[in-house]
């Protein structure tokens, strides 16, 4: 008996554990598909109620969480901005896969940051590119609205496109690179060949080593002098300090 | 005219040296006979011949004179009669072996290569031409780039053993060698490195021995090839004796020892030097400063080597192909058929290409 109410007891309490962190979860992150917080003011309220309908459409239908921010941060510095709101998703507890335009108002500046599996989808930094372009003539305007509308919308057309291929991303940055090579071994192994063609077996005719030998009759090493050259090392991690700013795992189109 | 062809004793058909067996064979009684034996039986023809030499030279002078005179060069035609068949044989002035065209018999003449052409040793052929034929197209086979039909067998039939005549010098030198030799030891300390270089003079000197450093004694065949046809084991060289031509074509000199001491005395200079020089040991470097040498023997033999040799056409030239009648070491211009070449470069190409986007996937 004392078991039964021991084990519904303990059942209860779990149950009550995981409605708590359901909860909890919820009022961290806010909605699972966006989040929308407008620190700068720069929405109104229908703008707001808007752009909430438009996020959480562009939420389901990629399943990434949009995140929309706005600040008065005055952050001016490309790297500091990523740095700054990499740590304020961290802070925020946002999804794992999201993707979060940052409005600064404070240096009129704007990031896109990408986190989780969404980063797959920007391997290809011109895909940045594309809905930058159809942000700029709203930004010129400064009307944030119609900037942050273009966001959603050219961002759910990435996500159409599909993950970027590493295969065609590397044949983008280093495509050149690898025709070069190609284009030299391929001239290497033509010239190689067709000299070997040509002079075949003009060499090793004779063994000078099986064909002579030398009875000395002096032989004399004597030290002369020495002398030291000491050469200071410049190593990679030298030329490198500061290293990446990238924090919170997210992935910057830098700043715009 | 001063021709002769060796005869097996049993039936009187024409004797060849079989390089497989390293034995005379008559190819109609399949008879088989030691190189001495044949030797011994031609001992007395051979000296005959020899004798008739002295006229058959005074006029083939007179005929080269007249010839290059009219024509102004130094290569000339000689007629001389088949001792088997009688027809005509046409050689050039440098021939001393060969075949007639009429019968096939092999013909030896003789006058090339007595008296004072007589060479001192010869290498008798060890590779037969079906191993020579097989290992040309075993080697055709690695090359991929050839010419298709190249490597046909039938591209091989007018492959000919020939003799060609070289020099080969022998030295005995004292030498003397002073050096400047650098051991260099490098190593790291934190982000130092540190190259520490110890200076010695080094001096060497003594008896060296140089040998069997030869020069071709025929001009009229290019030089690359006849060098680049060698080494050949000059241990396997035998006393010269004419029985050992019959059934090749072998060719007398005509560069003598003072065309070619030059090069040779140059090339002694230079391996006497390495030599000291190998001597010296435990450097990483070694330069120079001084050497001076001494010959104090030096001889020089004329000797008749085999070389299986072959000329093709291809693209209008006449390209040479020889192989080591000794050891098989082929020497010779391929034919490259350039689509093939170019396919294939392609495919390198492609395939950097190919490695160099996966590698760049590595670098995203």
């Amino acid at each position: 008996m004392i078991q039964k109410v021991t084990m519904r007891a303990a059942a209860l309490l779990f149950a009550l554990l995981l409605i708590g962190a359901a909860v909890f979860s919820a009022f961290a992150a806010g909605s699972a598909t966006y989040a929308l917080t407008d620190d700068a003011g720069v929405f109104d309220a229908s703008q707001t109620a808007e752009l909430k309908a438009a996020l959480d459409n562009a939420g389901k239908t990629t399943g990434w969480q949009f995140i929309v921010h706005t600040s008065n941060d005055g952050i001016v510095s490309d790297e500091d901005l990523e740095s700054h709101y990499n740590a304020y998703y961290d802070r925020q507890g946002f999804q794992y896969d999201a993707i979060m335009l940052v409005i600064d108002r404070g240096s009129n500046k704007r990031d896109i940051l990408t986190y989780g599996d969404v980063r797959a989808y920007f391997k290809d930094s011109s895909r940045y590119d594309i809905i930058k372009q159809a942000m700029r003539p709203y930004l010129n305007k400064d009307d944030m609205y119609g900037a942050t509308m273009q966001f959603i919308n050219k961002a759910v057309e990435v996500h159409d496109m599909g993950k970027t291929s590493p295969i065609l991303l590397s044949l983008q940055k280093y495509g050149w690179i690898a025709g070069l090579l190609s284009v030299a071994a391929g001239l290497i192994f033509f010239f190689v060949n067709k000299s070997r063609y040509k002079n075949m077996g003009k060499s090793g005719t004779y063994d000078l080593a099986a064909n002579s030998s030398v009875q000395l009759t002096e032989a004399q090493d004597d030290f002369v002098t020495q002398h030291t050259t000491v050469r200071t090392i410049q190593r990679s991690s030298d030329s490198s300090s500061g290293g990446s700013s990238h924090s919170g795992g997210g992935n910057s189109s830098g700043g715009f | 005219m001063a021709t002769m062809n060796y005869k097996c004793p049993n039936c009187d058909g024409p004797l060849t040296f079989n390089p497989d067996k390293q034995r005379f064979t008559c190819e109609y009684c399949l008879g088989e006979f030691e190189p001495a034996q044949v030797q011994q039986m031609n001992e007395q023809k051979e000296q005959r011949e020899t004798y008739d030499e002295r006229e058959v030279r005074s006029a083939e002078a007179k005929q080269q004179q007249t010839q290059a005179a009219d024509e102004g060069s130094g290569e000339y035609a000689v007629s001389y009669t088949c001792p088997s068949c009688g027809a005509e044989i046409v050689t050039t002035s440098t021939t001393a072996a060969t075949t007639c065209f009429y019968c096939y018999n092999p013909v030896v003449l003789g006058s090339r290569l007595s008296g004072e052409f007589n060479p001192d040793r010869v290498i008798p052929f060890e590779l037969s031409k079906e191993k020579a034929i097989e290992r040309f197209l075993e080697m055709c086979g690695k090359k991929w780039f050839l010419p298709k039909g190249f490597a046909g067998k039938e591209q091989f039939e007018k492959l000919n053993g020939v003799y060609f005549p070289y020099w080969f010098a022998d030295e005995q030198k004292t030498a003397h060698m002073t050096a400047t030799g650098k051991k260099i030891r490098t190593w790291t300390t934190g982000n130092k490195e540190c190259t520490e270089t110890r200076i010695y003079h080094v001096a060497r000197g003594g008896n060296v021995q140089i040998r069997n450093v030869f020069e071709r004694a025929l001009k009229s065949e290019s030089r690359d090839m006849l060098q680049s046809v060698h080494p050949y084991d000059m241990g396997k060289a035998v006393p010269f004796a004419m029985s050992y031509l019959s059934g090749f074509q072998a060719e007398k000199r005509d560069l003598e020892k003072k065309d070619v001491e030059p090069v040779i005395e140059q090339k002694m200079h230079e391996y006497t030097e390495q030599v000291l020089k190998n001597t010296m040991e435990g450097y990483d470097i070694i330069e120079t400063d001084s050497f001076n040498e001494h010959t104090d023997l030096a001889a020089y033999t004329y000797n008749l080597l085999p070389v299986w040799m072959v000329t093709y056409k291809y693209n209008g030239e006449i390209i040479p192909f020889a192989i080591n009648g000794q050891t098989g070491k082929a020497y010779g211009h391929l034919p490259v058929a350039a689509g093939k070449l170019a396919a294939g470069a392609a495919i390198v190409a492609v395939l950097v290409f190919v490695l160099g986007v996966l590698g760049g996937m590595l670098f995203l």
